[in-house]
């Protein structure tokens, strides 16, 4: 079963129906034309943004069949990384982590805290977990969002332009964060989304799909 | 101009029915956070209720010790230091029907209903509503819910805190200069202070709180892309929210009187 179906999408932000699927399990990316699809793409996942014509189909569910009660039990179980991260900024960096959880999950607090240090400890983020997330570098933010959805242990993981904009090394440590929870989970899925196909080349992807201007390329 | 009143007046007319909605949804999420037990909405709540309620006590005493003060002191030169039964009468008249809910809601539009419109724009302009989204956290039961039942229970809170410091407090500093008797003021106090009347003073505040909120959160979240929006719909929601607790202030002492 895939784990994203795409099936003759139309959508105001597509210029053509869009078609794919990724395999449960895949390590992928999409590279878009530019980053308004690739935000889109994300609001189709999560059912925010539904389709003109065509099916989105996610984890075994149609998002934009699923009931207001249904939606965030999907949505719970797809994590995104935004491109600024998506961290609330009047909450610190450490109530950011837990804050999936706690709304969520009905697990202890005890437990809520234990995976979100195991996040922070697999992505390397040790910084000003008690200061509101406004001192953070871009490269932080995005560090403690991939916490995040990793605390979320989620079956989708939604990379939206994770590495854009950022230096060499700290590509790298996205990445290799990346990488290394996909490795040490296997069945959960792993989708890049970039306009900037250079910063992703370098990456062992299972499937690489590319969206053009006119549709699927 | 007869077209152009009637739309004014149809778009009041939409925008009191939206923030009626408003409230009336925030009940309803809250009975669905309970039910969920969402720890972090509690969270938002308890906030709200602290930054509106408890960080305006002290601004919040010191007004009623000086209205307190200054009302008697007027009632005193009037009809002098031994009229202590008239001047607990019309203390309690003045300061609990109308002055205590008025004066506590227009600090708390002052405190709360900038601070709230401007953090909602903000977040609003910087993505994080969409964020919230992303993670499946709906914006009105996290953000707006708390924010309205938070000002409602901290404006409800000020106002006994106001109304038995104007009473208490600036009866003792009045005694002290113009020697109004206490057992004679006391006297006056309970001769019109009724449990209906504390109550609808306590309803009136918390009516109050909830439109303010209501108002605030929805000039909040009605900004478009730009930070200059933002001192905008602060402007709005406090001129917003004055003019309603004003009408509805009038509203309620007519029904009060008939």
């Amino acid at each position: 079963m895939p784990a994203i179906a795409f099936e003759h999408v139309m959508t105001a932000g597509f210029a053509a129906a869009v078609t794919f699927r990724i395999e449960t399990g895949a390590f992928a990316a999409i590279v878009v034309p530019e980053q308004d699809a690739s935000d889109l793409i994300v609001r189709l996942l999560l059912g925010i943004a539904r389709p003109d014509s065509g099916t989105v189909a996610v984890l075994g569910a149609v998002p934009a069949e699923l009931s207001e009660r249904e939606l965030p039990l999907l949505q719970q179980r797809i994590g995104v990384v935004a491109p600024a991260g998506g961290l609330i900024s009047n909450l610190k960096v450490w109530e950011n982590i837990l804050l999936p959880m706690e709304y969520h999950l009905g697990i202890s607090q005890q437990e809520m805290e234990e995976r979100g240090e195991a996040a922070l400890r697999a992505v390397g983020f040790h910084r000003a977990l008690h200061e509101l997330p406004g001192h953070l570098s871009l490269f932080e933010h995005r560090l403690a969002a991939q916490a995040r959805s990793f605390a979320m242990q989620p079956g989708l993981l939604v990379y939206n332009e994770l590495l854009s904009g950022l230096k060499e090394n700290d590509q790298g440590r996205l990445a290799g964060n990346a990488l290394a929870y996909h490795r040490d989970r296997p069945g959960t899925t792993s989708l890049f989304l970039t306009a900037q196909p250079d910063t992703v080349r370098s990456l062992p992807f299972d499937q690489c799909i590319v969206l053009e201007r006119g549709g699927n390329g | 101009m007869a077209g152009a009143l009637a739309d004014r007046f149809s778009q009041a007319v939409s925008a009191v029915l939206e923030l009626g909605g408003m409230i009336a949804g925030a009940f309803a999420d809250a009975v669905s956070a309970v039910e969920q037990r969402r720890r972090p909405v509690l969270a938002v709540y308890l906030r709200q209720v602290y930054f509106s309620g408890l960080e305006a006590v002290r601004i919040i005493l010191t007004m009623a010790l000086i209205i307190g003060t200054v009302i008697i002191a007027q009632i005193a030169s009037i009809a002098g230091g031994a009229s202590g039964f008239l001047t607990g009468k019309v203390m309690t008249w003045i300061v609990v029907r109308e002055l205590g809910p008025l004066l506590v809601a227009i600090v708390v539009i002052a405190r709360s209903g900038t601070a709230v419109a401007a953090e909602l724009s903000q977040m609003k302009i910087n993505g994080e509503l969409e964020s919230l989204s992303l993670l499946g956290i709906p914006v009105g039961s996290y953000l707006v819910m708390p924010r309205i039942l938070g000002i409602g229970t901290a404006l409800t809170m000020l106002t006994v805190y106001f109304e038995v410091t104007a009473l208490l407090g600036g009866f003792l500093v009045a005694s002290l200069g113009w020697n109004v008797p206490f057992d004679l003021y006391q006297q006056g106090i309970f001769s019109v202070l009724t449990l209906g009347g504390v109550l609808a003073s306590l309803v009136k505040s918390a009516l109050f709180g909830l439109v303010i909120a209501a108002v605030c959160c929805r000039n909040g979240l009605a900004v478009g892309r730009s930070v200059t929006q933002i001192p905008q719909a602060a402007t709005r929601a406090v001129m917003q929210s004055l003019l309603l607790v004003l009408l509805l202030d009038g509203v309620m002492s007519l029904g009060y009187l008939i």
